[in-house]
């Protein structure tokens, strides 16, 4: 919880925290839409941009995802920069949904299982 | 049995009941992200105890994507209000009939016979439509008297296996 750190400025709801020596962007909005996809992707990218430890975006209370949200979570995948990686978890149905329909779930790291959450 | 009495709750466990009355939801609102997120979760809340979770989802997302799409591109920046949109979705024993008409600028339905954008050169945009597409079934787009009109029914059970 030391590390834990809420984001400041924005309305938005995203926490990061150091978890065993991985950096967890933890998404706590239950909709990543249209709307505010744009603020997400700024809100995540200075995390993302830097040379650090492999980060996983935790998704678990994300109900809704649409083609928005997608194209912020696939700019943050390339704003990392080289040998950083990006893992994703706590997909939610709705969530794999457009994952799958899309065909990223190929091309990005997906930790399924972990924490209970997932399909 | 005569309509009026209390009826008993659906099974709030296993399949869920083809509708006995039919259930509608239909609204009007002017296009933009943040009436489109609030129509949907009306949406949702009204459905809800209706369909299953599944197949609300892919009617939100297939929705989602037509309504963001009028809401952003449905209007040259600066020439006038956002479009006015007329959305109506019944409860229907296939599935979800969906209707969207919008007083906004020509939709590229071209873009429905798409492939999708390929995985691999990680694309930010262009997914709307080819998730519309693969959602929906029956899908009709006519426009008339400068409205867009699309129809179209989430199935059940989605298309093809995923």
């Amino acid at each position: 919880m030391d590390a834990r750190r809420q984001n400041d400025g924005a309305k938005m709801n995203v926490t990061v925290q150091d978890e065993s020596g991985r950096m967890v962007v933890r998404m706590a909005e239950r909709r990543l839409d249209a709307l505010i996809a744009g603020e997400f992707k700024d809100t995540v990218r200075p995390h993302v941009a830097g040379k650090g430890p492999d980060l996983v975006l935790d998704l678990a209370a994300v109900e809704f995802l649409d083609s928005s949200g997608l194209g912020a979570v696939i700019a943050l995948k390339k704003a990392l920069p080289e040998g950083r990686r990006m893992l994703l978890r706590g997909l939610t149905p709705n969530v794999e949904r457009v994952f799958r329909l899309t065909r990223m779930d190929q091309v990005f790291d997906i930790i399924r299982g972990e924490d209970g959450s997932g399909a | 049995m005569i309509a009026g009495k209390k009826q008993p709750m659906p099974g709030s466990g296993g399949a869920t009941a083809p509708p006995s009355r039919v259930t509608v939801f239909a609204r009007g609102f002017v296009a933009a992200p943040g009436t489109v997120r609030a129509v949907l979760i009306e949406m949702t809340d009204r459905l809800g105890p209706h369909v299953s979770p599944d197949l609300l989802g892919r009617a939100e997302l297939a929705l989602a994507e037509l309504l963001n799409n009028v809401a952003l591109h449905g209007r040259t920046p600066g020439a006038g209000t956002p479009p006015m949109v007329h959305l109506s979705v019944v409860a229907q024993p296939d599935g979800l009939g969906c209707s969207v008409s919008d007083d906004g600028g020509l939709l590229p339905h071209v873009c429905l016979d798409s492939t999708g954008p390929d995985p691999l050169t990680h694309p930010e945009g262009g997914f709307g439509w080819f998730l519309i597409g693969h959602l929906a079934q029956s899908l009709v787009y006519f426009r008339e008297r400068n409205r867009n009109f699309v129809a179209f029914t989430i199935p059940l059970q989605p298309p093809r296996p995923d």
